[in-house]
């Protein structure tokens, strides 16, 4: 009765297991699933380059000339030991395939026992019959987790590619910061220069040379900070091109794009995201491979039968060998397997909880995506069309009234500190918008990095306590 | 040390833009502004010498049954200070200040005054013994006049003197907009000499930063702009005298804060006037500042036998200044170029704007309503000085066209540079720091 019962509760998995995709045609050798899988993010991620034609370090190529975003891919596809470990797991994987559709090796047993009255001999072949009966299944779930794995090498391919774009455009984003610090503090510099002018021939307080000294000496630390920043997104970005031996200063090409929202499509952008997932779709292939193995399962507590063969025998006083059959059975005394199908079948349900998160966490970043890409790119527009122009202007009205004598240099030069506040939160602005459109490309192209999923603050003009106003 | 920026750019290209630029704005201001004239004024039948309010004008009348009615009308006028420098002021008869009100002790006058400015007024007879329901203090003496309505002020001149007008109604504001004005009211039997000469002045403070249009009324300190008759100088036009003439100078005072010592160059005078009363004779002595207070008159006189161009000027020294910008730093004993060559450095629209200037592209912008700190040209160099300044003009003859022109002095009364010859003779070294003479 029991055993019925298993039977009946192991068809549904059965059914299910025999819907997911069929395994692909086994194919000669692991590179071919690594350039599959290369082709297809480079159709993703449009990263268009060919590898091949690389030196062989990416140090030489850098001595070739500035570097560009297309080249910086190309290298980190080269030589990023994740692409190389990829491509590892994509050869285990085709190797698990193709182990789980070899047979398991017959056993051949030969006993001696000698007697008082003679020596017995005893042996037999012994292969593990219920082994032609699950190989079909387990090549399936080989097939199922290599589809896994190839999607999940893909994700970190992807990933790989949106990371060095990310970092090519923190490095320029930092260069654009040094300029803007530099310039307030040779500004800084200057206020103090023109201050202590002042002081020197007895015209104004202590306190206001020492305010203008403060000034400057915070201009300085914001310019190594700076500075600090732009080593950090250099070496982050010399490590993504693996380069065990930088170069002294990187030489990297252009600067921050003007046009972020150029060409960008964020129309249904949470069902196109959902669409191109790869951890969804390793989840699928995860799912069909717990699915198959469940039904294996099931498969092996609804057949008692292990191993069959021939076994032969002489007796010890006997001339004649006795021959015979073998079958070897399981008795399901204190496990009937219970416990087994039940565990298969939560392994299941857990990776469709998995893969419900993470449906959930795409379509949330798709919309939280779409929300800050159209937010920053109207925050840049604004800070391009309006704010900079009129901190531009506002410098150049303060310009007129020192003109006039109404105002000192110092409040010019305050005006002109603003302005490089207003410039450095536009370059910040710019490139975060630069990101998130970096972000919704990765997303289309079928990976979901951290930063999607949690709050993103917004680059904002700081306070300027700048300058003493000289009065 | 070298040429300033307030001279570069101060004067030679502001002051020529705006002055270009002045020129393209019609003058609200209505014509037959007066002058000097080249003869004294003739006497009037009344018996008086008539007034000169220079850069003003004297308010005109009509007898209606043996009483002199005047029309005050109150309203926006836009006003120059000074070529380039205009300002939506509010002002009587088109005008800012008001006309000069002249009249006779004894004289029954009818004064109409008519609102046409945004906002209720009235009109205080500063100094006048009138009845108290004609003085004008809003709330107290009368309603406001509203806008668009005209008031009736009725009364007989009981004094002789000089005095004021202005309004007692938000007078903050008003006053500080421009709305006031000058009364002289000649002695129905004069004791003394009439004067040949016989001016008025009001004196006034206002707000206006370069760039602005109109007068900042709720400015208590810093005002930038001070004026005689409403002109800063250059704007001022000069008085002028002949040698021996008599010359009385009315001066009045209904600045917002301050009180003005007015100085006269060459001259010593006396106080024979206060809006209070005549001085007695006996009581009078010889000054060459005297102290104005706000919202006081005080009249002097003297006896022009001093040819040549003299200055008068308030005393105070940042009154002789336009649009100063006050929250400047103390750039005295350091050298200033340093400043523009570090802005030019760091600030690249300091460029822009130098280019343009030394370019005259920036002529074709729209003014930007200032004048230069300083001046204008004198006959012997740039005179460095502004607001609160003219020149009384003597002259042995005047010419009829009343176009004195500037003093040409005798080379023998004329300072120049002293030449080698003349130090070591007197034995001067100019080289020495104390200036110690040898025994």
């Amino acid at each position: 009765m029991a055993r019925w019962m298993t039977a009946a509760w192991a068809l549904p998995l059965l059914v299910l297991a025999s819907s997911c995709r069929g395994a692909p045609a086994v194919r000669g050798s692991a590179a071919l699933d690594a350039s599959r899988v290369m082709s297809e993010v480079r159709d993703r991620t449009r990263a268009d380059g060919d590898t091949a034609s690389l030196a062989t370090s990416a140090s030489s190529r850098l001595a070739a000339g500035p570097l560009d975003v297309g080249s910086a891919v190309e290298i980190a596809l080269a030589f990023n030991p994740t692409v190389r470990e990829g491509y590892e797991r994509l050869g285990i994987a085709r190797a698990d395939l193709v182990q789980a559709g070899l047979l398991a090796n017959p056993m051949l047993d030969l006993g001696i026992k000698r007697f008082p009255a003679g020596t017995e001999i005893e042996g037999g072949l012994v292969a593990p019959v219920v082994d032609l009966f699950r190989m079909p299944i387990r090549r399936r779930i080989a097939a199922s987790r290599q589809r896994a794995v190839e999607a999940e090498v893909a994700r970190d391919v992807v990933g790989l590619v949106y990371d060095v774009r990310r970092a090519f455009l923190v490095v320029h984003e930092a260069r654009a910061i040094v300029k803007l610090r530099s310039d307030a503090l040779e500004a800084a510099k200057a206020s103090l220069s023109l201050m202590e002018s002042l002081h020197d021939a007895g015209n104004t307080l202590d306190q206001n040379r020492t305010i203008e000294a403060i000034g400057a000496a915070r201009a300085a630390l914001d310019l190594e900070a700076a500075r600090s920043d732009e080593a950090e997104a250099v070496e982050d970005l010399v490590r993504l091109l693996a380069l065990e031996e930088p170069p002294g200063a990187l030489e990297i090409e252009g600067a921050l794009g003007t046009a972020p929202g150029e060409g960008l499509d964020v129309a249904d952008l949470a069902a196109r995201a959902e669409g191109a997932s790869w951890d969804l779709r390793a989840l699928d292939a995860a799912v069909c491979a717990a699915r198959q193995d469940a039904a294996l399962v099931t498969r092996d507590r609804a057949m008692w039968l292990r191993d069959a063969g021939l076994v032969g025998k002489r007796d010890h006083g006997e001339s004649a060998v006795g021959v015979g059959p073998h079958v070897g059975l399981e008795l399901p005394v204190f496990d009937s397997g219970r416990t087994a199908r039940a565990r298969s079948a939560a392994v299941v349900r857990q990776l469709l909880a998995q893969r419900d998160a993470r449906r959930l966490d795409v379509r949330s970043a798709a919309r939280r995506l779409e929300a800050r890409v159209r937010l920053l790119l109207d925050r840049e527009r604004v800070l391009r069309e309006q704010y900079l122009p009129e901190r531009n202007q506002l410098v150049k009205d303060i310009l007129d009234r020192y003109s006039m004598m109404q105002v000192g240099a110092f409040e010019v030069l305050e005006a002109k500190g603003h302005e490089l506040d207003a410039r450095r939160e536009h370059v910040q602005t710019l490139a975060a918008a630069w990101r998130a459109r970096l972000d919704v490309e990765e997303l289309l192209a079928g990976r979901l990095n951290d930063g999607m999923v949690s709050r993103a603050g917004l680059p904002m003009e700081p306070e300027h306590p700048h300058t003493a106003g000289g009065h | 040390m070298g040429t300033t920026r307030r001279e570069l750019m101060g004067r030679a290209a502001l002051g020529a833009a705006l002055v270009g630029l002045g020129a393209r704005w019609a003058h609200a201001e209505g014509e037959g502004m007066e002058g000097a004239g080249a003869a004294p004024k003739p006497i009037t039948a009344q018996g008086y010498r008539p007034t000169t309010t220079l850069d003003g004008k004297t308010l005109p009348y009509r007898m209606v049954d043996g009483v002199k009615v005047f029309h005050m009308v109150a309203g926006d006028v836009e006003h120059e200070f000074a070529p380039g420098l205009l300002g939506r002021c509010w002002g009587y008869n088109g005008i800012v200040h008001g006309p000069t009100i002249e009249a006779v002790e004894g004289d029954h006058v009818r004064i109409y005054v008519t609102n046409k400015l945004s906002a209720p007024t009235t009109v205080h007879w500063h100094g006048l013994f009138v009845p108290s329901g004609m003085d004008g203090v809003g709330g107290l003496s009368q309603r406001p006049i509203e806008p668009g309505e005209t008031f009736r002020y009725e009364f007989t001149l009981r004094q002789h003197g000089t005095f004021m007008y202005h309004p007692h109604h938000d007078e903050m504001t008003q006053m500080a907009l421009g709305l006031m004005g000058m009364i002289v009211v000649h002695p129905r039997e004069p004791k003394g000499p009439l004067p040949d000469r016989d001016y008025v002045y009001m004196l006034g403070e206002w707000a206006m930063d370069p760039g602005v249009w109109r007068p900042d009324p709720n400015e208590m300190k810093d005002f930038n702009i001070l004026t005689l008759n409403a002109r800063a100088f250059p704007g001022t036009s000069p008085m002028v005298a002949q040698l021996g003439e008599r010359v009385r100078i009315r001066i009045g005072n209904l600045s917002a804060m301050d009180h003005h010592p007015i100085h006269l160059h060459g001259y010593a005078f006396e106080v024979i006037e206060t809006d209070g009363g005549q001085v007695p004779t006996s009581a009078r002595w010889p000054e060459t500042t005297v102290l104005v207070p706000t919202g006081s008159v005080r009249v002097v006189e003297f006896i022009a036998d001093n040819p040549g161009d003299w200055a008068i000027h308030c005393h105070m020294t940042h009154h002789i200044m336009n649009q100063m910008g006050h929250g400047v730093p103390n750039t005295a004993g350091v050298d200033v170029t340093q400043f523009d060559e570090r802005l030019m450095e760091h600030v690249p629209e300091m460029n822009e704007i130098m280019e343009a200037m030394m370019s005259g592209d920036d002529m074709d912008k729209p003014p930007p309503n200032g004048i230069p700190m300083i001046g204008g040209t004198g006959p012997r160099g740039y005179i460095t000085m502004g607001g609160m300044f003219t020149t009384l003009r003597v002259r042995e003859r005047l010419p009829e066209s009343g176009d004195v022109g500037w003093y040409d002095a005798p080379a023998e009364t004329q300072a120049r540079p002293a030449s080698a010859d003349e130090l070591r003779t007197d034995g001067v070294d100019p080289t020495s720091a104390t200036g110690e003479l040898p025994p």
